[in-house]
C-alpha cells in the first residue's frame, strides 16, 4: 500500500509540472506550421537559399552549443508558454530564486544574452506573449496593449493591421546618417551599383561585373532586380496584425537601442483594453489611452552602431505575427477574405537574416556554418505526445546547464548512490547453523544470603532436626541442654546459640564441621550400593 | 545412503576446479579482456594533445594513460632506478607494455604462490621486506657517512658546501624508485591487480581494477572538458567532439562510438568473468567432503558454470548490439517521424537541434532501452528456447 | 528483486550518462549506456519455472541423538529452463548436519531433475518440522535475485533417551512387587478363588462347584478374584526451574530420560504407566499399557518445556482420585522452590503408595552454568541434604541424582530412613 501511495503522489507531481508547461492551446506561429498564422513559407524560402534551419524544442540553454555563433541568427516568433519556475542560486546578495519570471527563465535569458555577446543575432518577434522578461534584458518594455492607428492601417483590410513604416532603416541616431554600409546586401564601397560582395573590385568603381544572376545574388536575392539593377532602398513598409508598442525608453544610443520602426501620432495604445479609443485625462479621473508615436521596431547592437559585421544584434518587433504566412505572401489566401496588401515584411525579414549571416564572405551565399534556429521551445504542440517529449528535452537540458539545477542533480544522484550503499542488502547467503546454546542461571542474587550466619545456622538447626526425626513443634520445644546433647559438639553448639560477627574463614570451618557432622551422624543408615 | 562418487579429478575441491577448463577459459578471458582494455585505453587515453607536444616536446609529461612520458621525464632529470628494457621507454607502440607486463605476470606468480603458503612462511617475507627496505634506506647513507668521518673526521652529513660530504642524499635515492613506481602504476596497477585478482581469487583486487578504470576515464574526461581547459590545461588529448557517422559493419556504427564500446564491454567482460570464478569456487568452498564428491553436486556445478559462459557470451554479444542500436536510434527515430508528413511537431523534431547534438542520441538511446527492457513481458523467450531444448533432448533420446 | 550490485549499476549507468551529457563527454554516456543495456538484457532471464519437490525421511519419531536421513528431489516440470537456482531445505537450527548439507545450486532443463540428500542428528528432544524449502532465484550476474518457497514439510518427533534400567531397577531396593499383573482383593474375573456363592442364571457351568453342590444340594459357583494390573505413575516437573543447568545437562533433560527409561521398563512387562507432567499446566495421560501407550508417554515427554510454578501438591490433590490404591509412585523433580514437596508426599505415602523420589541436583547443574561461591554451594547442598532427608523420612524412597551419575546408577542408590 506504502508503494502504491508513493507511486501515486509522484505522478500527482509529475502531472503538476508538467501540466504548468504542457498546456492545450491553439498551435500557432511555428515555423513548421502551413497556416495562415504560421511561419512556414518563411522557413522554406531560408531553405531555398542554401541556409540549414533547425527547430529549439526544448531551451535556449543549448544556444551555447553552438559552435559559430556569429553565423547563427535565433529567431523567436511568439512567446507563447510560461516556463516551469525552479529555484537558481543568483550569484549575488539574493543567494536564491525561487520563482522565475514569465516566458524564459533567467539562465535561459542569460543564455540568450551570451549568445548575442558572441556575436549572434536574435529576432524577437512577440506582442502579448511572455517575452517582457527578455526584453527587459536588454532594456525594453513591452507594453502589453493593442496598438491602433487612425492613420495607418491597412484600409484593404481592417483597423487591426496596421503599418509600421520606416524610410530609413539604417539611420540609427539623429546624427549617424545613413550606416547602410553594415549591411552586407547594401554596402557598396565603390557606389558602381553593384554591392561588394559581388563587385569584382569593391573600391574601383571602374570595375564591376557584367552582370549578376538572381543566384549569384544568394542571401541578397530578395533585392536583386535584374542583372544591372539592384534594389538599394533602406524603407520598408510593415504590415502588422495586432501589435503591440514598447514603453517609452526603447530609444537609447549609449545602451546601443535604436528606434527603427515607429508608429504615426495618430496612434494609441488600448491601455484599457476595450478596443475602443478612449479619450480621457488623470485631471478628469479618466484613464484614457496612450497617444503615439510609439516604437514598434527597436534594434540592439552589441557594438555600437552595429559596426561590427560579426558583432551581435537584437531586433525586437512588437508583432508576433509579422512573418506569418498570410502576412509574408501576400498572394497567400488562408482564411482571409481580403486581399492582404504588397508589404515588405519578406524583403525586411530576408534583410535581417542576410545582415547576421554573410559575416565575412566573399560572396553572397552563406557559409557552411550558417545556421537559422526557430525557437519552437515555447508554442504549443498539436498533440500531447509532442509537448510531453520536448518536455522531456527541457528537464534533461536544464538539468545539465543549469549550474543549480546541475548541483540539485549532483546532490541527487550522490544521495542515491549513498542511499543504495547504505540501505540496499543484499540476502544473506543461506547456511544452516547448528545452535542450541543455552544456559539456564539459577538466581545468583541468593548466593551471598546463603553464605550468612543466619542461613547457616537455619540450615544447620533443621539438618538436626531431621535426622533426630522431630517435627517442628518438638524441636521447638526442645531445651538448650537437649539441643546442645543432640549436636554433641562444642563449636557448632557455640555457632547456633552465639549470635556474632563470623569471619569468612570461620563460616567456612564452621560449614565444614556440619557436613562432617551430618555424614557421621547418617552414615549407617545411608546404603550405597555398588554398581 | 549410498551416494555416486565422481573420480578424484571431478571432484569440487577447489585445487581440481582451479584446472577445469569452464574456470580456465574464464580466468583466461578475463585475463585477455584486461589486457586488451590496457592496449584500447592507452590509444584513446595515452596521448597528449598536439599542442601540449609542440610546447614541451619529448620530456614533457602530461597526465595521459601511459608510462613512458613519466620515465623519460624522470630520466631526464635523473638517473632512473629500473632497467630501460623493464620499463619499455625506449619502445614505441605497444612494444612499450611487453616487458611491464611479463613483470605483472611474474610478480602475479610470486603473489599467487606466496597465498598458497602459510601465515608463518607469509609473516617471513613480509619481516624480510621490511628489513631490506629500512636496509636500502640507511644503509648506504650509513656507511659512506662513517667511512667519510674514518678518512676526514666527523663531520654532519647536510649542509656541507661540497656535495660529496651530503649524504643524506643517499636517503632520498628510494624516493625516486617509488616514483618510477607511482608512473610506472598509472597503467600497470590496474593490471597487476587484475591479474592478482583473477589468479589469486581475490574480488576486491578485480573490484579495484574495474573503478580505477573508470576513474581514468572519468578523470581524463574532467580535465579535457572545455570548460576546465580554458582555465587549466594539463595537455591531455580530448575524444573527437563529434561521435561520427556509422560506417562500420554495415552502417551500425561509428568508429569512434565502435572504440568507446569496446572499452565499456571490455570493462564488463573483465568483471564478470573475473568474479563468476570466485563466485562459483566460493560456493564450492562451503560444502562438505561429501558433498564435493558427490555425482549430484558436480553435475549440477557443471549445468551452472556451463550455463554461466553461455549468457556471458550471449549477454555481451546482445549488450554490445544493443548499445550500437541505441546509439543510432536517433536516426532511425527521425526516419520515422519524417515518415509523419504533414506534421508540425514531427517537422520541428526532425530537424531539432537537440537531436543533432548528443541530448537527441541520449533520449533516443533512453527510449530504445526502455523498451527494450519492456520487451521481456511481450516476448516468451525462455518458454521457446525451453521448448527447444525439450525437442532437441528428445531427439537425442 | 534488484541486488545491491544493480543498483549500484543502475545509479552509476545514469549518472555516467548525466555527467557525459554535462561535460560532453561519449565515453562516459557510451559507457553508462552500457551499463543500463548490461541491466534491461539481464532483465530479460528469469529464473524458478515450475518445480515439484519430493521430500523423503528416514524415520519420523526418532529418540534423541539419533539420525535422520533426508533425501530432497526436485524436478523442473515445465518447458522452460530454470536458470540458477539455490534450493535449501530448511532444517530447525537444534539439529545438525552430519553429512551432505541442505543446500545446492542447480540449473535444471526442462523434465530435468536434481537430488539432495543430507543425514541430520538431533540432540534434543522435542517437536520439530523440517521444511519449507527455499528456493532463489540468482541472476547470472548476481543482478536480480527473487525467492519463493515451497510448503512440503515434514514433522519430526524426537524422543527422550529410554535407558536400559531393568538391572538396576532389580538389584535396587525399589519392590519387587511391580512384576506383571497382581491380583486385587475384589471379585473379577482373575484365576485365584476369592469365595462360593449362590448361582444365578447366566452363570457360566464351568464356574458351578460341584463339590459344594453334592454338599449342600444347592447349586453354588466358584467367585475369582480381580486380576489387575499395577498402574504405575510417573510424575514429572516441569516447571521452570527445571530448566537451570545447560542445554544437555539440566533436570527437565534428565527427568524426561529417566521417565522414559522407567515407563519403558514397565509397560514392558505390561504394567500400565500413567505420565503427569506439571509446570504451567498439569497433564494427565491416563494409565494404559501397550505400544500405543508407549508412544503417548514419548510424545508428551518429547513436547514437555520448563515453565511455570505450580506445586506438587496441588498435583497430588488433583490425582489422589485416579491413584489406584497400592500405585507405586515416581515423582521426578529437583525439588527446588517448591514447598509442598514435603506435604505432598507425606500425603501420598500417607495413602499407602510406595513413593520412590528421584531428584536431579539443580544445585551441581547450577553450577556447571554459574560460578557459585564455594561456601554458598556448599550451604546450599546441605540443605538440599535437609530436603531429601525430610522427605525420606516421610517413607519415601528418595535418589539425590548428580548430573555426573547414569540414570541405571542413580536408581541403585536409595535412602530409607
Amino acid at each position: 500500500m506504502l508503494v502504491g501511495a508513493f507511486w501515486i503522489l509522484l505522478i500527482l507531481l509529475i502531472s503538476t509540472i508538467a501540466a504548468t508547461y504542457v498546456t492545450d492551446g491553439q498551435t500557432q506561429q511555428s515555423a513548421y506550421g502551413d497556416d495562415w498564422n504560421d511561419l512556414g513559407l518563411f522557413r522554406a524560402e531560408i531553405n531555398r537559399m542554401g541556409v540549414d534551419t533547425t527547430a529549439l524544442v526544448s531551451s535556449p540553454l543549448l544556444l551555447s552549443e553552438i559552435d559559430h555563433p556569429e553565423e547563427a541568427i535565433f529567431i523567436i516568433s511568439g512567446v507563447e508558454k510560461d516556463t516551469i519556475s525552479l529555484p537558481r542560486f543568483t550569484g549575488d546578495e539574493n543567494v536564491i530564486e525561487l520563482s522565475e519570471g514569465a516566458g524564459y527563465t533567467t539562465s535561459e535569458i542569460l543564455a540568450i544574452d551570451e549568445f548575442v555577446e558572441a556575436g549572434g543575432t536574435v529576432l524577437l518577434m512577440d506582442d502579448k506573449g511572455y517575452s517582457s522578461t527578455l526584453a527587459e534584458q536588454f532594456g525594453l518594455e513591452f507594453s502589453g496593449h493593442t496598438l491602433y492607428d487612425g492613420e495607418a492601417y491597412a484600409t484593404e483590410l481592417d483597423y487591426n493591421f496596421i503599418w509600421v513604416n520606416t524610410t530609413s532603416a539604417f539611420n540609427f541616431t539623429t546624427n549617424s546618417g545613413s550606416l547602410s554600409s553594415i549591411h552586407p546586401c547594401l554596402r557598396d564601397s565603390d557606389t558602381d551599383g553593384f554591392i561588394d560582395l559581388l563587385d569584382t573590385d569593391p573600391y574601383d568603381i571602374t570595375t564591376f561585373p557584367a552582370g549578376i544572376t538572381k543566384e549569384d545574388a544568394g542571401l541578397c536575392s530578395h533585392r536583386w532586380i535584374s542583372e544591372t539593377e539592384w534594389d538599394f532602398s533602406e524603407n520598408y513598409n510593415l504590415l502588422t496584425n495586432q501589435p503591440s508598442a514598447f514603453n517609452a525608453g526603447s530609444y537609447n544610443p549609449v545602451e546601443n537601442r535604436y528606434d527603427i520602426g515607429k508608429s504615426t501620432l495618430d496612434s494609441y495604445l488600448d491601455t484599457n483594453d476595450d478596443g475602443n479609443l478612449t479619450i480621457g485625462s488623470s485631471a478628469f479621473g479618466i484613464d484614457g489611452d496612450e497617444v503615439g508615436p510609439f516604437a514598434v521596431y527597436v534594434r540592439y547592437c552589441a557594438d555600437r552602431l552595429c559596426v561590427g559585421a560579426d558583432s551581435g544584434r537584437v531586433h525586437f518587433v512588437a508583432d508576433g505575427s509579422i512573418l506569418t504566412n498570410s502576412l509574408y505572401d501576400d498572394a497567400f489566401y488562408s482564411g482571409v477574405d481580403d486581399v492582404v496588401p504588397s508589404n515588405d515584411n519578406r524583403k525586411w525579414a530576408l534583410d535581417v537574416i542576410a545582415e547576421s549571416l554573410l559575416i565575412g564572405n566573399s560572396s553572397a551565399k552563406s557559409s557552411s556554418n550558417a545556421i537559422v534556429i526557430f525557437d519552437e521551445s515555447r508554442h504549443q504542440q498539436p498533440t500531447l505526445f509532442g509537448d510531453t517529449y520536448n518536455l522531456m528535452y527541457y528537464l534533461l537540458i536544464y538539468f545539465t546547464n543549469d549550474w543549480m539545477a546541475m548541483l540539485l542533480l549532483f546532490l541527487g544522484l550522490f544521495i542515491t548512490l549513498e542511499a543504495v550503499l547504505i540501505r540496499k542488502e543484499d540476502p544473506e547467503n543461506w547456511r544452516h547453523v547448528f545452535r542450541i546454546i543455552y544456559y539456564g542461571f539459577g538466581d545468583a542474587r541468593r548466593y551471598e544470603y546463603y553464605q550468612k550466619p543466619e542461613k547457616i545456622r537455619q540450615v544447620l538447626l533443621t539438618r538436626i532436626r531431621n535426622l533426630n526425626t522431630l517435627s517442628r513443634e518438638e524441636f521447638d520445644a526442645l531445651p538448650a541442654a537437649e539441643l546442645q546433647r543432640m549436636i554433641d559438639d562444642q563449636v557448632l553448639t557455640k555457632f547456633i546459640f552465639e549470635d556474632r560477627r563470623y569471619k569468612p574463614d570461620e563460616l567456612v570451618g564452621i560449614v565444614k564441621r556440619i557436613k562432617e557432622w551430618g555424614s557421621t551422624s547418617s552414615e549407617e543408615e545411608v546404603e550405597y550400593v555398588d554398581s | 545412503m549410498a551416494t555416486e562418487v565422481v573420480p578424484e579429478s571431478k571432484t569440487l575441491h577447489i585445487t581440481k576446479l582451479r584446472f577445469r577448463w569452464q574456470i580456465l577459459l574464464l580466468q583466461v578471458l578475463s585475463t585477455v579482456s584486461l589486457l586488451y582494455l590496457m592496449r584500447k585505453m592507452s590509444e584513446l587515453y595515452g596521448e597528449c594533445s598536439e599542442t601540449f607536444i609542440a610546447n614541451s616536446g619529448e620530456d614533457g609529461w602530461c597526465p595521459a594513460y601511459e608510462h613512458t612520458r613519466g620515465l623519460r621525464w624522470m630520466k631526464s632529470n635523473g638517473n632512473t632506478i629500473l632497467p630501460d628494457f623493464i620499463t619499455g621507454i625506449n619502445e614505441t607502440g605497444f612494444d612499450a607494455f611487453t616487458m611491464p607486463l611479463v613483470l605483472c605476470f611474474v610478480l602475479t606468480a610470486l603473489w599467487v604462490f606466496i597465498q598458497t603458503r602459510g601465515d608463518r612462511f607469509q609473516l617471513i617475507l613480509k619481516r624480510t621486506f621490511s628489513v631490506i627496505m629500512a636496509s636500502w634506506f640507511l644503509l648506504p647513507f650509513l656507511i659512506s657517512w662513517l667511512i667519510g668521518i674514518v678518512s676526514n673526521g666527523f663531520y654532519l652529513p647536510i649542509g656541507n658546501s661540497d656535495d660529496k660530504f651530503n649524504h643524506i642524499n643517499l636517503v632520498l635515492a628510494p624516493f625516486e624508485f617509488f616514483f618510477e613506481l607511482v608512473f610506472f602504476g598509472i597503467v600497470f596497477a590496474p593490471i597487476l591487480a587484475g591479474l592478482m585478482g583473477i589468479w589469486g581469487l581475490s574480488k576486491r583486487m578485480i573490484t579495484w581494477a574495474t573503478g580505477y578504470f573508470l576513474m581514468v576515464i572519468g578523470i581524463h574526461a574532467m580535465l579535457t572538458f572545455e570548460g576546465v581547459t580554458t582555465a587549466v590545461d594539463v595537455g591531455l588529448r580530448p575524444l573527437s567532439a563529434q561521435i561520427g557517422e556509422a560506417t562500420l559493419f554495415g552502417g551500425m556504427i561509428s568508429p569512434l562510438a565502435f572504440d568507446l564500446l569496446t572499452v565499456a564491454i571490455l570493462l564488463l567482460l573483465f568483471l564478470e568473468s573475473g568474479l563468476a570464478v570466485i563466485t562459483n569456487l566460493e560456493y564450492t568452498s562451503v560444502l562438505p567432503e561429501a558433498s564435493k564428491k558427490d555425482s549430484e553436486y558436480v553435475n549440477q556445478f557443471d549445468n551452472i558454470i556451463n550455463g554461466h559462459l553461455i549468457h556471458l557470451f550471449g549477454v555481451m554479444i546482445v549488450v554490445g548490439l544493443t548499445t550500437a542500436f541505441a546509439l543510432e536510434f536517433d536516426d532511425f527515430l527521425i526516419s520515422f517521424v519524417g515518415i509523419l508528413e504533414g506534421s508540425q511537431w514531427s517537422g520541428q523534431v526532425k530537424e531539432s537541434l537537440e537531436l543533432q547534438l548528443t541530448y537527441g542520441k541520449v533520449i533516443s538511446a533512453s527510449l530504445f532501452m526502455i523498451v527494450v527492457a519492456g520487451g521481456r513481458f511481450v516476448i516468451p523467450w525462455q518458454r521457446i528456447t525451453g521448448v527447444i531444448e525439450t525437442g532437441l533432448s528428445k531427439i537425442r533420446n | 528483486m534488484w541486488t545491491r550490485k544493480a543498483a549500484i549499476i543502475l545509479t552509476s549507468g545514469i549518472s555516467l550518462i548525466l555527467i557525459g551529457m554535462m561535460i560532453s563527454n561519449f565515453q562516459l554516456m557510451i559507457i553508462g549506456l552500457t551499463f543500463v543495456s548490461f541491466l534491461a538484457i539481464n532483465g530479460w532471464v528469469e529464473g524458478h519455472s515450475d518445480l515439484e519437490i519430493n521430500r523423503e525421511v528416514s524415520a519420523v519419531n526418532v529418540y534423541k541423538g539419533d539420525d535422520i536421513n533426508v533425501i530432497l528431489t526436485i524436478t523442473n516440470k515445465s518447458y522452460r529452463r530454470t536458470q540458477q537456482l539455490e534450493v535449501f531445505d530448511n532444517v530447525p537450527h537444534e539439529m545438525k548436519m552430519r553429512k551432505g548439507i541442505n543446500l545446492m545450486r542447480m540449473n535444471l532443463g526442462p523434465g530435468q531433475s536434481a537430488t539432495i540428500r543430507y543425514t541430520v542428528r538431533c540432540p534434543l528432544r522435542g517437536h520439530y518440522t523440517i521444511g519449507p524449502t527455499s528456493i532463489r532465484y540468482r541472476n547470472a550476474f548476481n543482478l536480480f535475485v527473487s525467492e519463493t518457497s515451497i510448503g512440503d514439510r515434514s514433522d519430526i518427533t524426537v524422543f527422550p533417551q529410554v535407558r536400559d534400567v531393568e538391572e538396576a531397577l532389580i538389584r535396587s531396593d525399589v519392590p519387587k512387587m511391580y512384576t506383571g499383573a497382581t491380583t486385587l482383593k475384589t471379585p473379577g474375573q482373575g484365576m485365584e478363588f476369592y469365595a462360593l456363592r449362590e448361582y444365578f442364571p447366566g452363570d457360566s457351568f464351568r464356574s458351578i462347584n460341584w463339590k459344594a453342590f453334592a454338599r449342600t444340594g444347592e447349586l453354588m459357583v466358584n467367585e475369582k478374584t480381580r486380576d489387575a494390573v499395577t498402574d504405575v505413575f510417573i510424575i514429572l516437573d516441569t516447571r521452570d526451574v527445571a530448566r537451570i543447568g545447560t542445554v544437555l545437562k539440566n533436570p527437565l533433560e534428565m527427568g524426561t530420560v529417566a521417565a522414559a527409561s522407567i515407563a519403558n521398563y514397565f509397560i514392558k512387562r505390561r504394567d500400565s504407566v500413567s505420565l503427569v507432567t506439571y509446570g504451567e499446566r498439569m497433564d494427565f495421560l491416563p494409565p494404559e499399557t501397550g505400544d500405543k501407550q508407549h508412544y503417548k508417554v514419548l510424545s508428551q515427554l518429547a513436547a514437555v518445556e520448563s515453565k511455570g510454578s505450580m506445586p506438587l501438591q496441588a498435583v497430588t490433590n488433583a490425582l489422589s482420585p485416579r491413584i489406584s490404591r497400592g500405585s507405586p509412585v515416581f515423582i521426578i523433580s529437583s525439588l527446588e522452590g517448591d514447598g509442598t514437596t514435603l506435604s505432598a508426599i507425606r500425603n501420598l505415602s500417607g495413602k499407602g503408595h510406595e513413593v520412590i523420589v528421584l531428584s536431579p541436583s539443580s544445585i551441581d547443574l547450577e553450577r556447571l552454568v554459574s560460578r557459585i561461591p564455594r561456601m554458598a554451594y556448599e550451604v546450599l547442598k546441605l540443605e538440599r541434604q535437609n530436603r531429601l532427608t525430610a522427605i525420606s523420612g516421610y517413607g519415601a524412597k528418595v535418589i539425590d541424582w548428580t548430573p555426573s551419575v547414569e540414570l541405571s546408577q542413580a536408581l541403585l542408590q536409595i535412602r530409607t530412613v
